[in-house]
C-alpha cells in the first residue's frame, strides 16, 4: 500500500504511475452521453417494472402466477440466483486475497461491488414476494429460531453487513485519492468524509492492512453459511426433491458457478465501456475461464449425484418431480439447464483455442442464464407436486413478475453505472502496490517454495 | 479566515465520520436487540432455548468482529488523519493551505 504515500510528494516513478493509472479516473472525471442514453434506457425498464409493483400492491399476489400449491415461483428463483451471484465479488476476492493470487488486484473492486449490490436485490425479491412488505415486521416481532427462514434474515444481514465493510476498506485509499483530486461539491465533501483523514502514514497503513486480512478470513465462513442457509429453507422440509443431505454444498458451488460467471460478464462490459483493456487482460479472462470450467465440472457431479440418487431410490413422490423435469413441462427448461450449464461453458473453456475473452464471455452469460432456470426448476416442479395430496399445481409466471425481474436487473445496472461514477472500479493502490512490491514478493514466494 | 474556514470544514467533516460510525453502533446494537430479544422469547415460551442461544452466540461473534475491525480502522484513520491535520495546518498533506 506503499503507493499512497502523498505526506512526501510525487517522485519521478510516481508520476509515470499517476499517468500509467489515469484512465481510471476517467469514468469519475467524464460521463458520455452513451452513459446517459443507456442509464435512460435502464430508467424506463425500472419505471415499469415499479408500475407493475404498484399493481401488485394494489391488486394483491393475485395478480403473479402464484397459487395453492405453488406459492413459490419467479421471486424466490430470484433471490436465490441473486444470492448465488453475491458469491462473486466477496469469497472469490476473499479466496484470491488469501491465496496471493497476484491477478487478483484489478478485479476484485468490481467483484466486491457486484456482491454488495444484488444482496439488496436478493433481500428485495423476498419483500416482493411476501406481497405485502409489512409482513416483514411478523420476522423480527416473532421470529423462531427453529425456522430456516430466520437463520437466512441472520446469515444474510451478516453476510451484507461484512460485505459492505469488506468493500469499504479498499476503497479508503483511493476515496483519498479522489478527495485530493476532486475539490469541493458534494462530490468533494462526499470523499472528505469517506476518507476519513487518510494520509497514508505507517499506522494507517498497518491497520487498514490488518481489518481488509481479518475481513478475508471472516468473510469465507459467512459467505459459504448464507448459500447453505438458503439451501435449507428448501431442504429443512420434507418436500420431494428438497428434502436432501447435499442440497447445502449444492447450492455453494452453484453460488460460486454464477458468481464467476457474472463477474466474467461485468469484466468484459466495463473493459469494453471504459477501455480497462489493461487492466482486465487475457490472463484474467483465462484464469477466470480455468475457474469456471473446474465449477463446471463440480455442477455437473453435484447435479448428477443429486438425480441419480433420487432416480435408483424411486420414492413415488420424488419421482413425480423427477419425471416432470426429464420429459414433463418442466423437461424444456431443465435441458436447456443442463446445456447452457454444461455443454455451452465446457465446449468452450475446455479447449484454450476458445478460451478467449469472447468464448469466456459467451460461456459465463450461458451459465447465468443456466443458474437461473437451475433455481427455477429446484422451486416450481417440486410445488407443482407436493407430498401433501394436493391437486396436480399449475403455475405461468405473469407479466408483472418478468417486468419486476426485468427491473431488478436494470437497477443492479443502474446502480453498478453509478457506483463507477463515484469510485474507481478497479482498486488504485492495489494495482499501484502491485508493480511496486509484486516482484520481490513473487521472488521471496519462489524462494520458500522450492529449493535453492 | 480562510483558516477559521478551513477549521469548521475540518469539525464538520470530523462529525460526520463520527456520526457514520456510531450509525454502524446503532446498527449493531439493533441486530444485537433483535437476536436476544428472539432468545428471551424462546426461554419465556420454553421454545427450544438452547437451540436459539446457540445460534444467537454464532452470530453475535460474528457482528463483535464486524464491529472490532470497523471500530480499529476508523478510530485509527480518523486520528492519525486528525493529526495530520493538525500537524499541516488544515490539509492532511503538506504545503496544501
Amino acid at each position: 500500500m506503499e503507493a499512497v504515500k502523498p505526506d512526501r510528494g510525487l517522485g519521478k516513478e510516481e508520476k509515470m504511475t499517476e499517468v500509467k493509472d489515469e484512465i481510471l479516473y476517467q469514468p469519475i472525471l467524464k460521463t458520455s452521453r452513451g452513459f446517459y442514453i443507456v442509464f435512460a434506457l435502464l430508467l424506463f425498464v425500472v419505471l415499469f417494472a415499479a408500475y407493475a409493483y404498484f399493481i401488485q400492491i394494489r391488486d394483491g399476489l393475485g395478480v403473479s402466477g402464484l397459487n395453492s400449491p405453488i406459492f413459490w415461483g419467479v421471486y424466490i428463483t430470484n433471490f436465490v440466483f441473486f444470492i448465488g451471484v453475491s458469491h462473486a465479488g466477496t469469497l472469490i476476492s476473499a479466496i484470491l486475497r488469501i491465496s496471493k493470487a497476484e491477478w487478483r488486484r484489478s478485479i476484485t473492486r468490481s467483484a466486491e461491488v457486484i456482491t454488495v449490490l444484488v444482496l439488496f436485490f436478493g433481500l428485495g425479491n423476498i419483500l416482493i414476494d411476501l406481497g405485502r412488505i409489512d409482513r416483514m415486521m411478523m420476522v423480527i416481532r416473532h421470529g423462531r429460531f427453529q425456522s430456516p427462514l430466520l437463520w437466512d434474515v441472520v446469515s444474510i444481514t451478516t453476510y451484507l453487513t461484512a460485505s459492505a465493510i469488506y468493500l469499504y476498506l479498499p476503497l479508503i485509499p483511493d476515496i483519498a485519492l479522489l478527495r485530493d483530486r476532486i475539490k469541493g461539491g458534494f462530490r468533494g465533501r462526499l470523499y472528505q468524509v469517506l476518507a476519513l483523514g487518510w494520509a497514508g502514514t505507517e499506522r494507517q497503513i498497518h491497520y487498514l492492512e490488518k481489518g481488509i486480512a481479518i475481513m478475508a478470513v471472516t468473510v469465507l465462513p459467512i459467505a459459504v453459511s448464507v448459500h447453505t442457509v438458503v439451501s435449507y429453507v428448501f431442504s429443512m422440509t420434507i418436500q420431494p426433491m428438497w428434502h436432501s443431505a447435499i442440497f447445502g454444498p449444492y447450492f455453494v458451488a452453484g453460488a460460486i458457478f454464477s458468481g464467476i460467471a457474472a463477474i466474467i460478464v461485468a469484466m468484459a462490459v466495463l473493459r469494453r465501456v471504459y477501455h480497462l483493456e489493461g487492466y482486465f487482460r487475457e490472463v484474467h479472462f483465462n484464469n477466470l475461464g480455468i475457474l469456471l470450467l473446474v465449477m463446471t465440472c463440480l455442477w455437473l457431479y453435484f447435479t448428477f449425484s443429486e438425480y441419480l440418487t433420487v432416480f435408483y431410490g424411486a420414492e413415488p413422490d420424488e419421482i413425480k418431480v423427477f419425471m416432470e423435469k426429464f420429459t414433463g413441462k418442466y423437461a424444456p427448461h431443465f435441458w436447456f439447464m443442463v446445456m447452457t450449464c454444461f455443454i455451452i461453458p465446457f465446449t468452450i473453456l475446455a479447449n484454450s483455442k476458445t478460451r478467449t475473452i469472447k468464448g469466456t464471455v459467451i460461456a459465463s452469460i450461458s451459465v447465468n442464464i443456466g443458474m437461473w432456470l437451475e433455481r427455477y426448476t429446484i422451486v416450481v416442479p417440486t410445488l407443482m407436486h407436493p407430498r401433501l395430496p394436493y391437486e396436480t399445481g399449475m403455475y405461468s409466471p405473469t407479466w408483472v413478475e418478468w417486468s419486476i425481474l426485468a427491473g431488478c436487473f436494470a437497477l443492479f445496472a443502474m446502480i453498478y453505472m453509478v457506483f463507477t461514477k463515484l469510485f474507481p472500479i478497479v482498486s488504485i493502490w492495489e494495482v499501484q502496490e502491485g508493480r511496486e512490491k509484486a516482484h520481490d514478493e513473487v521472488a521471496e514466494r519462489l524462494r520458500t517454495y522450492l529449493p535453492l | 479566515m480562510k483558516e477559521v474556514n478551513t477549521s469548521i470544514e475540518n469539525k464538520v467533516v470530523l462529525s460526520v465520520q463520527v456520526f457514520l460510525l456510531i450509525g454502524f453502533y446503532i446498527f449493531a446494537a439493533g441486530v444485537f436487540t433483535f437476536l436476544w430479544y428472539a432468545v428471551y422469547r424462546s426461554v419465556v415460551d420454553s421454545d427450544h432455548p438452547v437451540h436459539a442461544v446457540i445460534l444467537a452466540s454464532v452470530i453475535t461473534f460474528a457482528f463483535l468482529i464486524l464491529v472490532s475491525v470497523v471500530t480499529m480502522v476508523f478510530t485509527v484513520v480518523i486520528k492519525e488523519g486528525q493529526k495530520k491535520v493538525s500537524e499541516n495546518g488544515g490539509s492532511v498533506h503538506e504545503g496544501e493551505m
